[in-house]
């Protein structure tokens, strides 16, 4: 097996790191990165709304992705709505009905899997505005190489050489709206590129299995934040 | 009435810390009854937590999480601090940090009738109790206690105000009184107001004991009681020195 060119072996992350309550005026925010890739995300809400964006039965989630330089773009649009749907899909929304949550998101630096990047930035952010989930998310991408093989968390020079792309995101709740415990849901699954079904379902266990490290991560980082604060009491 | 038993806590994690998606506990079998306070919630038979944070039990079967955040959600029962937004004919729009503006009906005072309206002008901050909490409809407050006293609830007047996060307003109401309070309290002679939406008064004869409380009271949030105490007494130095020049 060939390694990679930052050394990596193909089913390998990249280093992960993440602070929460940077942003003075939001209500959450965090700051996730990946190697070299970097995301910060800042949740506003549960705020009230106006007009049109008001539902009576549930909170209105709204998503801004910032490239790093320029303005947004149709690539912008279409990675906000993915982050949109994610977001809808854990957020408790029908507890602050006729309220608006926004998430914004501004690219730090991006070296390859940014989509992945910036939905772990908005679950942490998400966490820290203690607004209601069903449970943590992880995200990771995952390339398709002209070989054949499979890379996790590809580098932006991969993911240009790459055949397709895979980026999942799990819900690591332990038991499922069915009250039976499972290991994790699949909450978003996008795919660009040409690649073989067997391929596609070999992705989705490598993102299972990375998934719930990166939840793992997560509890590990919350739980090292909530220390500080418990030593007052 | 028979004394109670007390029934000891139906999980292991009371204390600890969870984060969104934990399943807390299964519901009892034996019928035992369980109250669920913020951040919990019931799938078939379990209970999962919301939000990250620590898992609180109270006799009996009372479970709850226990969080920081920035954002105040309404709870009935909470002390809060309200800027007061708009005077509408019989009641006040109140701004307590929440997603929808409180109403506080002019006649939850203390000795208010129809003739006798409380002299409150918009901007000014009032310490209130919530009284009910419904998602459809705006939180209402009462500066009233179940007895129609005023019992330390009304109009904050003069001082200065500041934002905290709810956990370290919540630090601050607890007894004994929180390690920076205590310290603060044996040096210098202060008023302080603290809301659970994370909102902290203060108001002293003094600008500077004023500022100093305050100052205090910010940087509190992740020390020690000892850390606490040593913090205070570098304040109070300070302010001896400034005063001495």
């Amino acid at each position: 097996m060939e390694s990679r060119e930052d050394g990596r072996e193909d089913n390998q992350m990249r280093q992960l790191a993440c602070e929460r309550n940077l942003l003075n005026r939001a209500d959450g925010s965090a700051r996730w990165s990946q190697g070299q890739s970097c995301v910060l995300a800042a949740v506003y809400g549960p705020r009230s709304t106006v007009g049109r964006k008001e539902n009576p039965e549930q909170a209105n989630i709204e998503v801004v992705f910032k490239p790093k330089i320029g303005f947004a773009g149709v690539e912008e649009h279409e990675l906000e709505h993915v982050i949109r749907k994610t977001v809808e899909g854990v957020v408790l929304t029908s507890l602050h009905p006729r309220t608006g949550i926004s998430v914004i998101l501004q690219v730090l630096q991006n070296d390859g899997s940014v989509l992945a990047c910036a939905i772990n930035a908005t679950s942490m952010a998400l966490i820290d505005a203690g607004v209601p989930l069903k449970g943590l998310v992880a995200a990771v991408a995952i390339a398709v190489q002209e070989s054949g093989g499979l890379i996790l968390d590809p580098l932006l020079t991969e993911q240009k050489l790459a055949r397709g792309m895979v980026t999942v995101a799990f819900v690591d709740a332990q038991p499922t709206e069915a009250g039976v415990p499972t290991e994790a849901d699949t909450l978003t699954c996008t795919t660009s590129g040409l690649f073989s079904a067997d391929q596609y379902l070999d992705s989705l266990n490598w993102g299972r299995t990375a998934c719930s490290r990166i939840a793992a991560f997560c509890r590990v980082s919350l739980e090292r934040y909530q220390r500080g604060s418990q030593m007052l009491a | 009435m028979t004394e109670k038993a007390k029934r000891p806590s139906l999980t292991s994690l009371v204390g600890q810390m969870v984060v969104p998606g934990d399943n807390i506990m299964n519901l009892p079998t034996d019928g035992q009854e369980v109250r669920l306070g913020g951040g919990l919630r019931q799938i078939g038979d379990h209970l999962i937590s919301t939000r990250a944070g620590i898992v609180r039990h109270h006799q009996p079967g009372k479970y709850w999480m226990e969080g920081s955040q920035k954002r105040y959600v309404p709870a009935v029962e909470d002390s809060v601090i309200g800027i007061v937004s708009n005077r509408h004919g019989e009641s006040f729009e109140v701004d307590i940090g929440a997603a929808a503006k409180a109403t506080l009906p002019m006649l939850n005072f203390e000795g208010a009738s129809r003739r006798n309206r409380p002299n409150i002008k918009v901007g000014q901050l009032v310490y209130a109790r919530v009284e009910t909490v419904h998602r459809e409809v705006d939180p209402e407050l009462s500066c009233v206690d179940n007895y129609g006293k005023s019992n330390g609830f009304g109009a904050l007047n003069g001082g200065y105000m500041f934002n905290v996060t709810t956990g370290l307003a919540r630090a601050l109401l607890t007894v004994p009184t929180a390690p920076v309070l205590a310290a603060l309290g044996k040096a210098l002679s202060y008023e302080i107001a603290v809301g659970i939406n994370g909102r902290v008064w203060v108001n002293s004869t003094n600008v500077t004991t004023t500022i100093l409380v305050s100052n205090a009271i910010l940087n509190s949030e992740f020390l020690t009681s000892d850390q606490a105490e040593f913090m205070v007494q570098k304040l109070l130095e300070c302010l001896k020195q400034t005063a001495d020049a």
